[in-house]
This record gives C-alpha cells, structure tokens and sequence, in this order.
C-alpha cells in the first residue's frame, strides 16, 4: 500500500454502546479534521475553494475516513483493499467494493479474516440513509457478480497472487469464501456510518440495520457496525475536500 | 482446494428452475455463491497442473456444475429482465466455467446470448477471447479494444496459428500484468478464471498438436485451424495427442458420444494414413445428407493436393480415382463402396475405412450390406492387407465383441465426455411431465436413470384414449395434434427453440404443423430465408401453398416428398433459427446437424399392425443426439411424448410405462443383421441376396481361399456374437455352383473361382438368383427398345428384386398395387416425364387414375394449391417415393447392370445397345432426391 497511514497518532475515539462502536474526533472533530488534512495534502490536489462537494466526492471522503478510523482500530489486519478511499478527491465513484481488511493469523489458518466495510456518509438528522448499508451487504449474495463476496474475495486474491506474488495467501484467502452467509464463519461485516454528531441517534438506527442484516443470514456477533460522527458533517466534508480548516 | 459440498443439489436445482420447478428450497444468490465458489476453488496454480484431470468427469464434475448453474441463473435473468449488465457478466462467467474445464464449444454456445460489442472493458474481451477463441476475429474488430488487450489477442491470435510455445509461454504472464493494471474486482476474478481457461486453449491447440509433424498433417491442420476450429476436443486430445490414435495402425472403435468430436477424429487418423503420399480412404455413409457434411468438412480441413470425391447412390463403379498417384478419399454410401472395392481393384492402395454410425449395422435393410462390405475387408486383412477400419458410433454403449470383430489389438476409443447435456423427459397421458435423470454425471448417488429429476403437473388439453383401432385413431387424431402443439409451445417458452418434433409419417408432419401454425400469431415480418422459400413454393411448388402459411408463423414440415431444392432451402432458414417449429421424419432427425435447441419424439412407435413396434433405443438415442447441437447449444432436451395410438401390447395403460422404458433403456450390443431371425420374410430375402452377391465379390478377391463360405461366415460380426450364419453362405455358395439353369457362376475348383458369367454378375452387385433372371430377361430381348418401353419391361421384370427395398415398386411391378394412382402401364410414361423433367406434380395429375379421381378435392386442384386434401397428399408421397427411387437409383443400377451382363447372353441387340447412355440419360435427368433412399417409408411402416 502507497497510501500514507496515519497510524503513529491518535485521531478518533471510540465509545462502544449497544454493541456499536462510535467514533468521534480525538479530542475536538476539528482535531480529527486536521489530521486528515494533513493525510490528503500529501495525496492532494485539493479541489478548488469555489467547487461544492459532488456527492461521489461526499462518499469517498466517507470512506477514506472509514479507513482512516480502521487504521487506529483493534482491527488485526493484514492487508487493505479499497478503491474510492485511496482516491477520495477524484470526482468518480467505483462501484463494487468499499473498504475491505485480511487478516491472515500468523499460527493457525483458521483464525484468518476478512472484514467487509461498506460505508455510508449523510449529513441528514434522520440517519435513514443508513439503511442502504442492508442493500450493500445483501448483494454479498445475490445474482449480480460485480458485487458478491466471492467476486470480491476472488478479485484481491488475484492482486495478492500475481501482484504480490504470494500464491499462498491467495489461496488462504480463497478458503475463507463461502455459499451462504451463516456459513462464513471467517467473514466480518462492518457496516459504517459516517454522519452528523449533533441531534442524531446512531445507536438505534444502527442496531435496526444490524438486525436487518443479521436477517440476510449473517451470525450477529460477525456484525459490527461503525458509527463515525462529525459536527457540521457535510460543511466539514466541504472545507477538507477543498484542503481548508 | 475447499469445494461446496452441495453443488450436485445446486445443479439439481439451477435444472429444475430452468425447468418450471422448485427443486430444493435453494436461492438464487445461494445457486450463484456455490457456482462462484466453485469457480474460485479452481482459479489457483494448482488446478494449472491438472489440465488432463479436468477433462475427466470425476475432477471437473464441481466445474460441471458451476458452469451449468450459471447457465441456468443467465436464462432466469434473462426471463427476468435483470439489467443487461447483470446478464453479461453472468455470460462470461458461465463461459469462463466451462472453458475452465476446456468444454470450448459451450462456452461459445453461451456466448452467444451475448453481443461481443456490447463488451465492457479489457478483462471480458479477454476472457471472451479465450473462452471462444473462434471470436478472435470478431473481437480483434472491436473499436473499443485498448492497445494492450489488443497486443495480447494478436499474441493469442498468433499462438494458435503457429502452435509455437515460445509465444504460449508468453500469454500468461502478460495476462497477468493485464488482470494487475484494472481495479475491478470483478474484472480481478475474470481474470482469475481466465487463466485457466488460457492453459487450456494452449493444451488443446491444434496447431501446437501437430507441431512437428509432417508437412501434410501440418498443412491439414493449418487449415482446421482457419476452419476456426483452433482447438481439440477434451476427447480428441485425449486420443490424438496423449494415445496417437492417428498413428496408430490397429483397427479401432470410437464410440464418442454426440458432439464428442467423431469426425475430427477420423479425419486425423485419414490424414495420418495419406500423409506419406499417394493412397486412397474411404469413408462411408449411411446417409448422403451426412455424406454432405463430412465432405465439407474434409473438403475444408485437408490440403489442395487431396481430391475428396462425393459418391452416394446404389451400386456404381464410376468415379475419377487416381490411388496410384493421387491421395484421394471418397465419402460413398455403403452401395458404392462396395462397387468401388469389387470392381476398381483398391485394395492395393486402401489405407484406411473409416465406416460413420457403424450402428447401422443392425439396420434391417442395410445392415447386412455394411456388415458383409466390412467382413470382406476383414478378410482382406486376414490375407495380409496392410490397411485400418474405423468404425464410429455416438449411441453404442456395449462394443467388445465388436472390438472382438475388428482383432484382437482393436482400439476402443470410448470417453464419457461430452460438450453438451441430455435431458430425457416423458410427458405422460395423466398430464405429467417427468424430466429423468438418465446417466447424466450429476445424478445424486442413490438415484437410478429412470427416477425423475423434476416433473411438472401439465395436463393434456385434450383428452385421448389408447386405441389401435384406426377410425378411432382418426377421429382422435387432431386432439393428439393438438397436445403435441401444446407441448411444443410450452416447451419453447419453457427451454427457448427451435424444436424439431419428430413424425413417422410425412401424413403425421403436414397434419401437426398444420395445427402448430394454426395456434401461433402471424409473425410480423418474415426474414429473408422465409420469404425465399414462399417464393420459390409460389413459383414451383404450388401444391405446397399451405406451407407459406405456416411459414409465415414460424412452422415448417420436412419430409422426402418436398422437392429436394425447397428442402435444402428449409434446412437453411433451420440454420438461421428463422422457423421455430420443425416437423420431420426421422429422415431429418438422423442426418443433418442442425441447430435445435428441443427434439419432441411424436410417434415413439415405428410401423405398423404385426409389425409395430417400439422404436429401438438406438434409433431413440440417434434421435435424441440431435438436438443441443454443440457450439449452439449448452443443453438438449427431448420429450417422448406418451402416444397412445397404436398395438396394444404397447399402448396399454398398464404395458405401455415397461414399452417405453426400453425405448429409454442403454442400447444393447449391436445385433448382426445377417443373423437375426426375428426379421420378415421379404428382409430375409434380401439378406440372401446379399450375402450372394457378397459371396460372389469374395470369390474374386480372395482367389487363394479354401471354403470361403466358411471363411467368410467367419469373418462376420455374427460369429462374434456366438451367431452362426454358414447355413446362409452355404445356400449362396451351392447357388453359385449350381448350373443346372446353364453355365454356373463359380466352379468348385480348389478353391472356388468365378466363370465369366460370375465375373459379370460381381460388377453387377446382384445376387445369383437375380442375376439368372435378368440374363433371362437379356436373352429375350428382341428389339432395340425406345427407353421407356425398355424401363416399363425391365421394372416389371426387376422390380421385385430383393436387393430393392422399395415395398410400393415391388408390389407396382407384380402389378398387386392397391389404391394408388400409379398403376404399372403408367412405368413408360414416366420414364420418358423423368428423362425430360418434368416437374412432379404434372407428372402427377397426368397419371391416368389421378385424371379420372373423384375425390372431393381433384389432384389438379390440390396441385394448384386452391385446396387442400391429406387423401391426394398421401398419394403424391407415395408417388414421389416410387418414383425417385425408381428412376433415379434402381433402375440405372439396372441398366448398369445389364451393361455387365452383355459380354454373356450372347444377344446382339443385348450388346449393341449402350447400357451407360440409358442409365447416365436417368441419372443426368434431374437431381436425384438421393435422401429420400434413406427413408424408411411410409409404405414399408
């Protein structure tokens, strides 16, 4: 990964509540703001102060601060494969694949992982944009192959055979593949909300997607929804694309 | 490698969904996730290292299966009307499935429910390509490929043209740094898959198959190669490559299922034996439309300085050869063949016979011929003949002791492996329609052939009862029609077209396209093909105008009474899946490959009155290998339907399920027609003939051998069926001794040798007894006979020869023919009609008693086409059947024969006359309907 990581400092904070994890800024949301500033200034270029935020550009900033938050979580990672939240400036959005983590254990290969992470950004009171998350996971296995798990597990263990060259691992993670949800028993799902800080509930709408998505077949407990929360979302989402304070 | 261990369910399942069922309470994306999944488990390097493995049923039995489920999840997208996006990624991955075990012409058959325009992207022009490599040049035309993808298919492109490996070696790594260079994921996995799909378009290379080899066998694949048939079959390879089928010598059989690649095979092992030089191969036919397609293909595949020579028809010696300086193979129906081997001497320079469905060797009208032709190259190869036999069949199961036949070193050359799948389903009176499981690979341990995969409650619209009287066949004979439309209707918006419905009589054809055509829409705008052949009905063909009707709704007949141009021009629109519904004799169903998706068998029983009875499961299995042809099709479904009309003993209710079961049962080992008992007295005759006229053609071959008779019975596939024939020899050779009616044709000298009037009865291909007559017909020739004067005498004198099978001119020249126009003083008028072509309708409406008819509809009006009548119908079948048969194959064969019986019946006007010019005067009249020699007809069923 190319991707400058900002993992030596601290910018988010974790609360878990109702079996959620809610994250905010580190101490301040400014604080948080200005770290990932300084994370894209070496990616850049920003977009100019006049140009509003697209809303492709609003989801992949969503997801490259999913990321940002993953790399200061207790994930146990190995790898990170994601597409929008390496480029969240550029003006497209590809579809198929968020945030996605391995995890290959060291010792025993059962232990192996793989975390999904699609991620949703709104800067609405309501959150129930949120509900798309069901939408994203449900494709997981259903009929459109662009989307499905074992695409996308087929797709990285392709980039780690050929490009990385450990067919090994490839084929490890190839085994964490399943043909219904209750079987994947090497798969977590992360369903991330990136959303406004002031006025909202997080914790009941997020708990009401766990459900949804529990409902798809996946095991409960292999659920861990994320909610990522900022004051003044959107405007922040703006000032950070256009490399402001 | 972890596999699901539910895919044979799933599969199960993805068949029965295709069908109209739930199978198992199993989901769609639960289907697609066990078919990814699968897919994924073979995208590793370990599966690159067991290419040979995956051609095998065991190992690609998961691949099987993900490639059939996503089939099935396609054709429910597309009866869904999921996003074309969903649909052609589907595609491409089904593709991509079966070229991962190298079935290349399903994935092709798959692709094309796709536009390769509509291609999105470098990773699915890739994987296209390789799934399809006949698609190279398609897509090397596309405006959206990108430089590098580009650079690649030249690559492949140039690979498989050359074969050389240098340039294999370099496919996959840059195929690698392709898959590297997209951030799709999607795109990632294609890649994955196609990776091996790549190593297996590189085992099965032809060009790379023949690398090496002579420049012969180079140039004929060179030329297979832009045939665009780049790549072997699994099978094939198999064969050609790891066991050298084609170099080898011993005699061999190949029984290769449908679509398993028979042909190539042969052809390898042909150009194999002619790539040293000069030399002949004969490859010989049952049926001249497969006649047609094998000489196109070699025409195609073998190199300019090999002349490949067409010879169908009865008995003839004639033709260009040049064995001596020239590689020639002559494609010849079993008739000819033996004319050739008897009277040109070939022996000498015969490298290989190579006999197509060999399984004709049980038929009851030519199985006797075929089997005594290839004792007698046995025979041949007993005294020392240094040339291979080749026999092919796609139906036969139980072959050793045809193997025994051939020698004790015979190949059989047998493979499970087949491209498509074969779904048998009954559709049974009570109104169920049962799909079985039959032998596919995918039937569940504990399930038998016979146990139903799926059925579906679907009664029959109108009720019928079993009879076997015929008024009340009659009067219940549009409600079965009428079911069967139903039938075919349901089965084309179930399964998709075009079917073909197969008929035992060309009555049964018109009658169901009839009601088929009356039940569907006008179709808005015909295509070109269509409105080809209603141009040509409307201009030569007037008595067929009911045909433009059903036309213009997607429905045709075929059966030998259509004008042989009006056929060839149905076949065509067939071909461009421009008629929906066929309904043809069996003529249609045996011969020519054409693309139907669905065969429904009509009439499950063959003949009638004692004679009924169920057809054979070889005919069955012959039949059912038509439909999903390969490369157009992935699957073939063909449905009996449970007609109740008919003997008793096999419509019962409670007899007919066991009836049928046999027509559905694995085919026996073949029995030799030479010594079946259980055959009429009219076929046991013509087996006589047969073996007399044989025995004759041995005696002059084999000058050397002591009791031949013996020899010979020896030398049958009788014998290898602990069968014994000598009595039938013995009785050929005490006629060929015999001279009590004068000079006999062979002298038991030690061994037996021909006199001069034997000499003449083999370049005949008569039987003693036949050729005793004709000479006394010859004798008592006084005058130099106009042509149709001579053609009436010498049918009423030959025609109830037992080497012509034609019932109707037997019964025409005994003069015992019952209501039918054609009457036997009608034989010299026609004569002379044929000779001028006149066209047959007019010969038909002049027949006397067609003239003075009093039917309803008179013949003259039925053949303007201003009405219509099954009744005159029926009688211009008969008519057309005689006729060709008569003018165009017997009577030359006649003529040729007295043209060799000349030298012996010391007659002058005998041998002033020129025997050539008179049959050539028949043969050149007009093109003979050749096919229709094929059928068995209505008259004989």
């Amino acid at each position: 990964l190319n991707w400058p990581l900002a993992r030596e400092a601290t910018i988010f904070l974790k609360q878990i509540s109702g079996g959620l994890e809610l994250w905010t800024g580190d101490p301040t949301c400014q604080a948080a703001h200005e770290a990932l500033l300084a994370i894209l200034a070496k990616a850049g270029p920003f977009i100019c102060a006049t140009e509003p935020l697209s809303a492709r550009r609003q989801g992949n900033l969503g997801e490259f601060i999913a990321l940002q938050v993953a790399l200061h979580a207790p994930l146990q990672y190995t790898s990170v494969h994601a597409m929008n939240a390496f480029q969240p400036l550029q003006d497209i959005s590809n579809a198929g694949l968020d945030v996605t983590y391995l995890y290959f254990a060291p010792s025993d290969e059962s232990n192996d992982c793989i975390y999904i992470q699609e991620v949703k950004t709104t800067g609405g009171i309501t959150l129930d944009y949120a509900e798309t998350l069901v939408d994203d996971y449900q494709k997981l296995f259903d009929e459109d192959p662009k989307f499905t798990l074992n695409t996308r597990i087929q797709g990285i263990a392709t980039k780690i055979a050929w490009g990385e060259k450990r067919a090994d691992l490839a084929d490890r993670l190839r085994n964490l593949a399943r043909t219904e949800p209750k079987s994947c028993t090497g798969v977590r799902l992360i369903p991330t909300l990136v959303h406004e800080r002031l006025g909202t509930d997080p914790v009941v709408k997020l708990l009401a997607v766990k459900t949804a998505i529990s409902a798809l077949g996946w095991v409960s407990g292999d659920i861990r929804p994320w909610s990522v929360a900022f004051e003044d979302v959107i405007l922040r989402l703006t000032r950070i694309a256009r490399g402001q304070k | 490698m972890n596999l699901p261990n539910d895919y044979i369910l799933a599969e199960n399942s993805a068949a029965a969904m295709l069908r109209g069922q739930n199978h198992s309470p199993m989901s769609i994306g639960q289907m697609y996730a066990i078919a990814q999944n699968i897919m994924g488990a073979f995208q590793g390097d370990s599966a690159l290292l067991q290419l040979p493995a995956l051609h095998e049923e065991d190992t690609a039995l998961p691949l099987m299966a993900a490639a059939r489920i996503l089939q099935a999840l396609l054709k429910s997208q597309q009866q869904r009307g999921l996003a074309p996006d969903i649909t052609r990624r589907t595609c491409l991955l089904a593709a991509c499935a079966y070229a991962m075990m190298g079935n290349l012409p399903s994935a092709a058959a798959v692709q094309r429910e796709i536009s390769l325009s509509a291609l999105a992207g470098t990773a699915e022009i890739i994987a296209a390509a390789i799934s399809n490599p006949s698609s190279l040049a398609h897509l090397l035309k596309l405006e959206s490929l990108e430089a590098d993808a580009r650079r690649w298919l030249e690559q492949l492109n140039s690979f498989l043209i050359t074969g050389e490996q240098d340039r294999a070696q370099t496919l996959e790594p840059s195929l690698e740094v392709l898959a590297l260079n997209c951030n799709d994921m999607f795109d990632m996995a294609l890649f994955a898959s196609a990776r091996l799909a790549l190593a297996q378009v590189v085992y099965l290379s032809v060009s790379s198959a023949l690398k090496g080899n002579t420049p012969f066998m180079q140039a004929f694949g060179e030329r297979v190669v832009e045939a665009r048939r780049p790549c072997l079959l699994p099978p094939q390879h198999q064969l050609l490559v790891s066991q050298q089928f084609a170099e080898r010598h011993e005699n061999a059989v190949v029984t290769l299922p449908t679509s398993g690649g028979k042909t190539l095979i042969a052809e390898f092992a042909i150009a194999q034996s002619l790539s040293g030089g000069p030399g002949i191969a004969i490859y010989v036919v049952p049926y001249v439309a497969l006649g047609g397609q094998v000489v196109e293909a070699l025409t195609t595949h073998f190199p300019a300085n090999t002349r490949i020579h067409a010879l169908y028809g009865g008995f003839k010696a004639d033709a260009d050869l040049n064995p001596n300086a020239r590689r020639e193979i002559v494609v010849a129906t079993p008739e000819r063949a033996d004319a050739l081997l008897r009277v040109r001497g070939l022996y000498e320079h015969l490298r290989i016979a190579v006999f197509d469905e060999a399984h004709v060797l049980e038929n009851p009208h030519r199985g006797a011929r075929i089997e005594a032709l290839m004792a007698r190259l046995r025979m041949q190869q007993s005294v020392g003949r240094k040339f291979r036999l080749v026999l092919l069949s796609a139906v036969l199961s139980q072959v050793e002791a045809l193997c025994q036949w051939l020698g004790p070193n015979t190949i059989h050359a047998n493979s499970r492996w087949r491209p498509t799948v074969r779904r048998i389903s009954i559709w049974h009176r009570s109104g169920r329609l049962s799909w079985l499981y039959e032998n596919d690979p995918m039937r569940p341990s504990g399930q038998r052939a016979g146990d139903i995969l799926v059925q579906s409650v679907l009664p029959w619209p109108r009720p019928i009862y079993p009879t076997d009287r015929y008024a009340q066949i009659l009067a219940q004979r549009p409600g079965a029609y009428s079911n069967a439309s139903f039938l075919a209707r349901y089965i084309d918006g179930l399964l998709g077209g075009p079917i073909l419905i197969v008929c035992g009589t060309k009555a049964t054809t018109r009658g169901l396209a009839r009601t088929l055509a009356d039940e569907l829409p006008l179709q808005e705008v015909s295509p070109p093909t269509i409105i080809k052949i209603i141009d040509y009905i409307q201009r030569d063909a007037k008595h067929l105008s009911s045909l433009c009707v059903m036309l213009r709704r997607g429905v045709a007949y075929h059966n030998a009474s259509l004008p042989i141009e009006l056929r060839k021009l149905i076949e065509q629109a067939i071909r461009n899946r421009d008629i929906h519904y066929t309904c043809a004799t069996t003529t249609l169903a045996e011969g020519v490959d054409l693309p139907f998706r669905s065969t429904i068998v009509f009439d499950w029983l063959i003949g009638f009155g004692d004679r009924q009875a169920p057809m054979s499961s070889l005919l069955f299995r012959n039949i059912a290998g038509r439909c999903g042809r390969a490369g157009e099709f992935v699957e073939g479904d063909t449905i009996l339907f449970d007609n109740v009309f008919g003997n008793q003993k096999y419509t019962h209710d409670s007899l007919r399920p066991t009836a049928q079961a046999r027509v559905l049962t694995d085919p026996l080992p073949l029995e030799s027609t030479i010594s079946n008992d259980n055959l009429s007295r009219e076929e046991r005759e013509a087996i006589r003939a047969t073996v007399s006229s044989q025995l004759i053609a041995a005696v002059d071959e084999l000058p050397d051998i002591e009791q031949l008779d013996e020899f010979f019975a020896a030398h049958l596939y009788a014998s290898h069926r602990g069968l014994s024939s000598i009595d039938v020899f013995k009785q050929a050779q005490t006629d060929l001794l015999d001279d009590s009616d004068g000079e006999p044709f062979a002298v038991a000298a030690s061994p037996m040798r021909l006199t001069a009037l034997g000499q003449a009865a083999n370049r005949t291909g008569l039987s003693a007894q036949s050729v005793r007559k004709l000479v006394g017909f010859l004798r008592n020739l006084r005058d130099d006979l106009s042509l149709d004067v001579l053609a009436a005498r010498l049918l009423q004198a030959t025609g109830d020869f037992p080497e012509q099978n034609n019932a109707t001119l037997a019964k025409l020249a005994a003069g015992t023919l019952k209501r039918s126009y054609i009457g036997t003083p009608d034989l010299g008028t026609l004569c002379t009609q044929w000779c001028e072509g006149v066209p047959f309708e007019q010969m038909f409406v002049g027949l006397p008693k067609a003239r003075s008819s009093s039917s309803s509809v008179t013949p003259h009006d039925w053949a303007r086409g201003s009405r219509e009548s099954e009744y005159v119908a029926a009688q211009y079948d008969k008519f057309i059947e005689v006729v060709e048969y008569t003018f165009g194959v017997f009577l030359p064969w006649v003529f040729r024969a007295c043209h060799a019986l000349a030298p012996v019946v010391d007659n002058p006007v005998v041998t002033a006359r020129d025997w050539f010019r008179d049959a050539e005067a028949l043969e050149f009249a007009r093109i003979t309907d050749l096919e229709g020699i094929d059928l068995e007809s209505d008259e004989q069923n």
